[in-house]
C-alpha cells in the first residue's frame, strides 16, 4: 500500500488528462471511508493515450494480478486497444477507467467534475451526484455504504444552497 | 477566477456562514479557505441530530458514522487526503509489527 498522495502527485506531474473518481473522489468530497487505490477516467485522445504510456513506463506500470507470462507491452497503442486497466507501479496501485458503469465514457464523466487544488496540482473530480450513481451502479456491499454516506455530503450541500 | 477559485467558492457559500476568507494564492480562493472558518450550528446539527426521513438519518441507520463524516468536511481537501494517507501507514505499520499470539488457554497447555 503506498500512500495515495503519490499516485496524484505521479499525475499531476505528468498532467495527465483524467478525472479522478472512486474512493479517492469520495474522500476529497468528505467521506470518512478509507481507500487504497486510486481510479480515474483518463481521456483517450492520441494525445494522452502517448503521455499516459510514457508517464506509466516511467513508474514500471504492470498488469496487477495477471501471470507474468502475459505479454504486455505499455504503449499508447495497447491503451488504445484496451479500455480499463488495474495497474501496480512504483507509486502504488493505479486504476485507469475508459469507462465509469453508470455514468459513460470520460466526456460524460468530466461534465460537471470539480476542481481540486491540492498538492499543488489541479484534479478534476468527478461530481458528486455523479459519484453516488457510479457507486450505486456498482452495488457491492462497500459501494452500498459509501452511498449512503455520500448522499448525506450531496444532501447537506444542496440543502445550504436551496 | 479559475476553476479551482469558483469550486472554493461554491463550498465556501455551502458550508461556511459569514466568514469567508481569502486564502494566498494566484486564485485568489486557495484549497483550505474554508479551514478557517467555521459551519454554522444548523449544518452541523444536520449530521448530528439528522431530521427524520433524511439522507443523513438512513446513513445512520444503515450504520454510518456521521461524527468522523463531520469531522472529514471541517478539513481542506488536501487534509482529507494526508488524513487517508495517515490512516493507510497506520495499517502498513500494524501489519508489519503486530504479532499474532496464540490463544492464551492454548500457550497454558502446551506449557502445562
Amino acid at each position: 500500500m503506498k500512500p495515495v498522495k503519490h499516485q496524484l502527485e505521479f499525475l499531476g506531474r505528468h498532467e495527465i488528462d483524467c478525472v479522478i473518481v472512486g474512493g479517492v473522489a469520495a474522500t476529497l468530497h468528505g467521506s470518512s471511508i478509507p481507500t487504497t487505490d486510486l481510479d480515474v477516467c483518463y481521456s483517450r485522445t492520441n494525445a494522452n493515450l502517448q503521455k499516459l504510456a510514457t508517464a506509466l513506463q516511467s513508474v514500471h506500470a504492470r498488469l496487477r494480478n495477471a501471470p507474468a507470462e502475459v505479454p504486455f507491452i505499455l504503449d499508447a497503442e495497447t491503451l488504445r486497444k484496451g479500455l480499463n486497466f488495474t495497474f501496480v507501479t512504483d507509486v502504488g496501485d493505479l486504476d485507469l477507467l475508459g469507462e465509469v458503469r453508470g455514468i459513460g465514457y470520460y466526456d460524460e464523466v468530466v461534465k460537471g467534475a470539480s476542481t481540486f487544488h491540492v498538492l499543488g496540482f489541479q484534479y478534476k473530480v468527478i461530481a458528486l451526484d455523479k459519484l453516488v450513481l457510479a457507486k450505486r451502479t456498482a452495488g457491492r456491499a462497500k459501494d452500498l455504504i459509501a452511498v449512503a454516506e455520500l448522499e448525506t455530503i450531496l444532501d447537506a450541500t444542496t440543502r445550504e444552497s436551496r | 477566477m479559475t476553476l479551482c477559485g469558483l469550486w472554493s467558492l461554491d463550498v465556501c457559500r455551502s458550508w461556511v456562514s459569514l466568514r469567508l476568507v481569502l486564502c494566498p494564492g494566484s486564485d485568489g480562493f486557495a484549497a483550505g479557505c474554508y479551514t478557517v472558518v467555521t459551519m454554522t450550528p444548523e449544518e452541523e446539527d444536520y449530521f448530528l441530530n439528522p431530521p427524520p426521513g433524511s439522507a443523513a438519518a438512513r446513513a445512520v441507520e444503515f450504520g454510518i458514522d456521521l461524527t468522523l463524516t463531520l469531522e472529514n468536511l471541517r478539513l481542506t481537501p488536501e487534509e482529507r487526503l494526508l488524513k487517508l494517507d495517515d490512516h493507510v501507514a497506520g495499517i502498513r505499520w500494524l501489519k508489519v509489527n503486530a504479532v499474532l499470539s496464540p490463544p492464551a488457554q492454548a500457550h497454558a497447555d502446551e506449557t502445562g
